[in-house]
């Protein structure tokens, strides 16, 4: 498969707002993550809280769509001219061929939070709560559309962890089957305390900084994200990369521990290098899922060993920008595009060294070089993994 | 796009279960008496059948239900889960938890609280490692699951279990959501006529709005009011007729996708 092309795309995160403070975080190796620093959840932990103040900036015209979600849909909409270059597209091509599809694991869940700490005393939702459209999974991709003026379909992806990497799957289907002409595709997730609390509940929140693959990782730093993505059919005159390939596949083994040999791991990666017509020696550089668990790390390495030859440059990038669950699959995606691009190959931050439980080799320093084809591993719960395969545009 | 969907569809509702209860309530154009207890999915190991949230058991019970009636492998499909709301009863339980100052959650109903948990536990059961999706899109998720599940069969070049299900808005979310009847259905899709049983069915975009088309039989009607995905209750019911028909099913306040169900 030679798939779409990625005309263009945007990130926000806590190492940055927009695509040159990301790239230049990452660069000078100066994480996102801060201690305690969210006082909506009382959890002993390091965060990644987007690097921009969402009180601000938020036009009142769109009180009716306020969420913290939202919110940083709009801050990512905003960045890099993607707002301007999707605006134009749509006046190319008219609103009903363009399409959206946006990954996210909580959606506006944060403003139901809300609603229900201040119920009223009879146990219903105060007036100023009363809004269909925000405590919905589709809130955000119905927003996205409503700004951006696009009347294609709109859909929303959510499997966890691998949901903004599906995306983009998708996406490339509508795009091969004709559905629409140009598709917008967006990961979007926001602190609330229901991730909190719940990876709190499954052991599974680092008390100290996350160190991906390292012998002393004991857990991951959830962050929050917006990133966005324009695919279309044909090479744009200035197209960032093209979709070589993906695989999709299930663990069928358990709702919140990987398979423990990484069978869909394998699957999801084995099934990319083939849908993309290349063999695993041609792969420049993987990112990695690399949540900093004990069992995904570990998980992930053997899969790895199993598919890759070794010394291939491999790491993880959520120690700049935290576990973004469901926005994690395009922010790594756009971070795998942008190695392309800039030729600078993330090295895993926080990694000293690596758990003897970690079969695969992972970069730890930062590494220049030209690169033809990247991998971006993403896997959720469920056992839902996802794995997309870029080359270069040119 | 031109594919194939399968004779028979899975449903599970608070008086149906099965294709052909649901065919026999159409012949008598009353919804049956009886009420059915919750469905128990023999998918699924006894314990976690019995645990395992309303809104997976419906589910799984209408997917398996598919497959087996239209004698389809259950490992053997591409699968997208649909549901406008998701499950219901965890999240009210979620956010009713957490708005306590030291909130205690449950690990387990944490990692039931994801959009794809119907279609983590189905894969589980059904030893079923392809490509599982969990999409919503507010009141028109039965028509984007269907687009969806269309366009993995076309791309793909394959088969694609189709599973429409919402729950119930418990208090206080009935506020923000008019569902009131639980309702799962599943229908197959695929790129190829699997037997000379399977139908022809074209799916076209256009770009005006219009109303759902109603259910024939008003306690249909109702049911199709009181939950998302049952706005899809026409498909199964030109089904059931064996009859081609044309439906328009919205997409968004701005198009619908054209059904063209043949024989």
């Amino acid at each position: 498969m030679r798939g779409s092309w990625i005309a263009g795309y945007t990130v926000s995160c806590a190492a940055g707002v927009g695509i040159a403070a990301v790239r230049d975080s990452i660069a000078k190796r100066v994480t996102g993550l801060r201690q305690r620093c969210w006082p909506e959840a009382n959890i002993d932990t390091w965060l990644g809280p987007v690097a921009a103040d969402l009180s601000k900036g938020w036009p009142e015209a769109l009180s009716a769509w306020d969420s913290r979600n939202n919110r940083l849909a709009w801050l990512g909409l905003n960045q890099d001219g993607f707002r301007e270059q999707v605006t134009t597209v749509i006046q190319s091509l008219g609103p009903a061929r363009v399409g959206l599809i946006v990954g996210t694991s909580t959606s506006s869940i944060g403003r139901t939070e809300e609603a229900y700490a201040a119920m009223t005393p009879d146990g219903r939702f105060a007036a100023t709560f009363l809004q269909p459209a925000i405590h919905n999974p589709h809130s955000t991709t119905a927003f996205l559309a409503h700004v951006l003026g696009i009347c294609g379909p709109a859909m929303t992806i959510s499997t966890a962890c691998s949901s903004s990497a599906r995306v983009v799957a998708s996406a490339d289907r509508w795009l091969r089957c004709g559905t629409v002409d140009a598709v917008v595709v967006a990961g979007v997730d926001s602190l609330c305390r229901s991730t909190l609390y719940g990876f709190e509940s499954l052991q599974l929140v680092s008390r100290g900084l996350c160190q991906p693959f390292d012998e002393h990782r004991n857990g991951l730093n959830i962050g929050e994200a917006a990133a966005l993505a324009l695919l279309v059919p044909e090479p744009a005159g200035s197209a960032h990369a093209r979709l070589l390939g993906y695989g999709e596949s299930c663990d069928a083994f358990h709702m919140s521990s990987p398979h423990p040999e990484g069978l869909g791991a394998r699957l999801a990666m084995e099934q990319a290098l083939q849908s993309a017509g290349i063999t695993a020696a041609n792969v420049g550089y993987v990112n990695l899922h690399g949540t900093g668990t004990r069992s995904n790390d570990a998980v992930e390495s053997i899969a790895l060993a199993a598919v890759l030859p070794p010394g291939i440059p491999v790491s993880s990038t959520k120690g700049w920008t935290g576990h973004t669950l469901g926005a994690a699959g395009l922010v790594e995606a756009v971070l795998s595009m942008d190695a392309l691009t800039t030729g600078l190959l993330p090295g895993n931050l926080n990694l000293e060294k690596a758990g003897s439980d970690i079969a695969y080799e992972v970069l730890r320093e930062n590494v220049e070089a030209r690169v033809e084809v990247v991998l971006s591993n993403s896997f959720g719960f469920g056992g839902n993994n996802c794995v997309l395969v870029f080359g270069r545009a040119n | 796009m031109d594919l194939f969907i399968a004779p028979r569809a899975g449903i599970w509702c608070r008086s149906v279960s099965g294709w052909d209860q649901f065919r026999a309530a159409l012949a008598a154009g009353t919804e049956p008496g009886n009420s059915l207890a919750e469905p128990i999915p023999e998918l699924l190991p006894p314990r976690e059948g019995r645990r395992a949230p309303l809104h997976v058991r419906i589910a799984i019970e209408a997917a398996t239900q598919a497959c087996q009636s239209n004698s389809v492998p259950l490992s053997d499909v591409m699968t997208v889960f649909a549901s406008a709301m998701g499950d219901f009863q965890i999240t009210d339980y979620m956010c009713r938890t957490l708005a306590s100052t030291a909130p205690m959650l449950s690990p387990t109903k944490f990692h039931n609280s994801v959009h794809n948990a119907a279609s983590g536990y189905w894969s589980i059961g059904a030893g079923n490692r392809l490509t599982s999706g969990a999409i919503a899109a507010g009141p028109w998720t039965f028509t984007a699951g269907l687009l969806e599940a269309a366009s993995l069969a076309v791309a793909e070049a394959g088969t694609t279990l189709l599973i429409a299900c919402d729950i119930p808005a418990p208090r206080p979310l009935d506020a923000v959501s008019g569902n009131r009847q639980p309702f799962a259905a599943a229908l197959l899709v695929s790129w190829q006529r699997i037997t000379p049983e399977w139908r022809p069915l074209r799916l076209e975009s256009r770009e005006t709005a219009g109303p759902w088309p109603e259910p024939g039989c008003h306690w249909l009607r109702v049911l199709a009011s009181e939950n998302d995905c049952a706005r899809g209750l026409p498909l199964l019911e030109a089904l059931a007729d064996q009859r081609a028909v044309t439906l328009a099913a919205p997409l968004s306040d701005f198009g619908h996708v054209r059904l063209h169900l043949g024989n």
